[in-house]
């Protein structure tokens, strides 16, 4: 594959993000937005809205990377049920912080995503779920809402046409399982974040069992360039099968951390030395994780590599969320698979006994091999519980816990079986600044007294 | 949440950085039981007799249910049942707005407790206990408890892998608490938290509603001390 050129790259989905008015609707519209949103409800009626969107080859930029216009597809043309279109803006994937710059600084193409993706399926009722701790981008998007409906871009008559679209905001309250779609669903339901058995899928039965779209924030940001610029355009734009614009977000052992608005398919060491500044401190690269802290580890030996979907999975990762963590040599791969793995188990529902037990056994056993007090054959039991995770269970988090402790542990398995041989040589902290709160296990003074006063009396 | 409890990441099994880097365990010890505590919780809702274990109320994540005698029951002021009716207006289900209307229990009532339970219950014609139940399922609320100021620590892996551990460290010693604990004078909580979305400024603490980001200890301290 010829190297994608990311350095004459223009951005597209971030163009305004870094402008102080970028999240105002009249700088929105004086920049061409709504414009997108204005040929979908004019020029297109839905069915050719889908087509146009197939023909684009755009891929769901949540996580599954799936065609976007298929998803659209499944959603019943005939039904006497209310239809509905729900965002994910439920971010939480460790590693990724792209949608948080939409729904922030640039909340009206979003809006805009929403009211051509809408009127694709036929849905007049959409919300946006966003999770509980972005309170910023929940403020930010209300002011927006407002404005689109004060302006004509939501309400009755969106755009002046027939079309009717209410927009609402849904705030989470802090748990990861609500990104997974059908959990997400559960939740705006004003239940327990549970997923759901898949079939029946959302498109025909999802929120209040009525048909139903869950898009990501960026998938739904790129639709309006699509409409403006045309498929050939997007498709031009790094691989076939899987092309257009992509945030990256880069984060841990790199100089200059941050999203970047890349073409698809850039390798990704051109991405961490370039772009993110390359290894902080002048240090070696150990390790990435590509894609979300749900994605297979790759080696500094294996990161030569185009960030695109097809190109990822071909090296048995994936793209994901597109988090890309950076890991440089000091890091400890034992310490550092045991707090992803503390994520899964604090994150999973429950509900499946695969996940539920096997997170918590994976946290229990990485932990104790950390700690110094693990078996040299641990390291295959872990891999077997891993091997008993995966596609066993309603949804994928329990996929997405077996995945990094599998990568991890047979790519750097050495470095575990060092740890176990070393026993207890692991290196306790400092002492907290300030002394102690307390002493545990310390015997007070009284205490000593009366165990002294025991021994000589011969108890 | 049935492996964890909903409440935040637990003290000695959250990640450990040092050096910035080289992550390494948690020097605070095994388990919310083994830690005995500096101080009350400003309202114990145990009662005065109660051993003072502050970890419990928090990260549990019941509101005080056992202490009827010294709770009043809640009402909804006029204006957060106007926003509560507009709510309803917004779902086709109105057992579909019980997230935001316990949003805006939180914010009449400061937090979320038992009373408060049974308020949102009553309002929206639910049982108590549904209402429980989904409260519990979801950690971000603000729990009877909570100190003024709710630290919240992401001790994620890109927040870990860049020095979240010595954040942690920094604020047990400063205010003299550990993860789950809430110092004697209720003006701060700690929690450490998972992935708050922000790793590009790594380590970041949410206080409230705010994201501080790019911290160090100073940068910390600086904050902190400037809090009303």
């Amino acid at each position: 594959m010829p190297a994608v050129d990311y350095k004459t790259f223009e951005k597209v989905l971030l163009a305004h993000a870094d402008h102080p008015d970028s999240a105002s609707i009249d700088y929105y519209i004086g920049h061409g937005g709504y414009e997108g949103a204005r040929k979908a409800l004019t020029e297109h009626d839905p069915a050719g809205l889908i087509d146009l969107v197939k023909a684009s080859n755009l891929r769901g930029r949540g996580g599954a990377g799936f065609p976007c216009g298929l998803k659209w597809s499944f959603v019943p043309k005939v039904t006497s049920k209310p239809k509905y279109l729900v965002v994910n803006a439920d971010e939480s994937e460790p590693g990724t912080f792209k949608d948080r710059i939409i729904l922030e600084r640039d909340p009206h193409q979003l809006i805009e995503g929403i009211i051509i993706a809408a009127h694709a399926i036929g849905s007049n009722t959409a919300y946006c779920y966003i999770r509980g701790e972005f309170v910023k981008g929940y403020r930010v998007m209300e002011k927006a809402i407002a404005e689109a409906y004060a302006r004509g871009m939501l309400g009755d008559k969106v755009l002046g046409t027939d079309f009717r679209l209410d927009l609402t905001m849904h705030r989470g309250a802090g748990a990861y399982i609500c990104g997974e779609e059908t959990g997400l669903l559960s939740s705006l339901e004003g239940k327990r974040g549970l997923p759901k058995i898949k079939p029946p899928f959302p498109a025909v039965e999802g929120l209040f069992r009525c048909p139903t779209v869950v898009n990501n924030v960026e998938t739904l940001a790129n639709l309006p360039h699509i409409l403006v610029r045309g498929t050939d355009w997007f498709r031009s734009i790094g691989p076939e099968k899987g092309p257009g614009p992509k945030l990256l977000c880069v984060s841990g052992h790199v100089e200059k951390p941050g999203t970047f608005e890349v073409p698809m398919g850039i390798n990704l060491l051109d991405l961490v030395n370039d772009l993110a500044g390359g290894i902080w401190k002048g240090r070696k690269l150990k390790a990435i994780i590509p894609g979300g802290s749900s994605a297979k580890v790759l080696t500094a030996a294996e990161c030569d590599v185009g960030m695109d979907f097809d190109s990822l999975a071909a090296k048995g990762t994936m793209l994901g969320s597109g988090g890309v963590i950076v890991m440089d040599e000091t890091t400890d791969m034992v310490d550092a698979l045991y707090n992803i793995l503390r994520f899964y188990h604090h994150e999973s529902c429950g509900q499946c006994t695969p996940c539920r037990e096997g997170t918590g056994w994976l946290e229990k056993i990485v932990g104790r091999i950390r700690d110094g007090r693990g078996r040299m054959e641990d390291l295959d039991l872990c891999l077997e519980i891993c091997d008993m995770m995966v596609g066993k269970t309603i949804c994928v988090l329990s996929d997405a816990a077996a995945f990094p402790c599998e990568s991890i542990i047979r790519k750097f398995r050495p470095e575990f079986e060092e740890r176990i041989r070393k026993g207890s040589g692991f290196t306790r902290p400092e002492p907290r600044p300030g002394g102690p709160l307390v002493q545990i296990g310390a015997i007070s003074a009284h205490n000593q007294e009366k165990l002294a006063e025991a021994s000589a009396h011969g108890h | 949440m049935s492996g964890a409890p909903p409440g935040n990441t637990e003290g000695s099994r959250g990640p450990g950085v040092r050096d910035g880097n080289v992550l390494t365990p948690s020097d605070a010890p095994e388990g919310p039981g083994a830690m005995s505590v500096v101080g009350t919780a400003p309202a114990d809702p145990r009662g005065p007799g109660s051993t003072a274990r502050t970890t419990d109320a928090p990260q549990g994540g019941l509101p005080p249910s056992g202490a009827p005698a010294a709770a009043p029951p809640r009402e909804f002021s006029p204006e957060a049942r106007k926003r509560i009716d507009w709510l309803y207006t917004r779902y086709p289900l109105k057992e579909a707005a019980l997230l935001p209307v316990l949003r805006v229990a939180e914010e009449e009532f400061g937090a979320i407790d038992g009373p408060a339970i049974l308020c949102v219950a009553k309002e929206m014609g639910l049982s108590p206990g549904h209402v429980l139940g989904v409260f519990t399922f979801y950690t971000h609320y603000r729990r009877a408890g909570d100190g003024k100021y709710v630290l919240q620590v992401c001790s994620t892996i890109s927040c870990a892998l860049r020095g979240a551990r010595d954040i942690v460290h920094h604020i047990e010693g400063r205010c003299r608490i550990g993860p789950g604990q809430t110092t004697p004078d209720g003006r701060f909580t700690l929690k450490k938290v998972e992935c708050l979305a922000s790793c590009d400024t790594a380590p970041v603490v949410q206080i409230n509603d705010d994201y501080h980001e790019g911290l160090t200890t100073e940068k910390l301290d600086a904050i902190l001390d400037s809090l009303p």
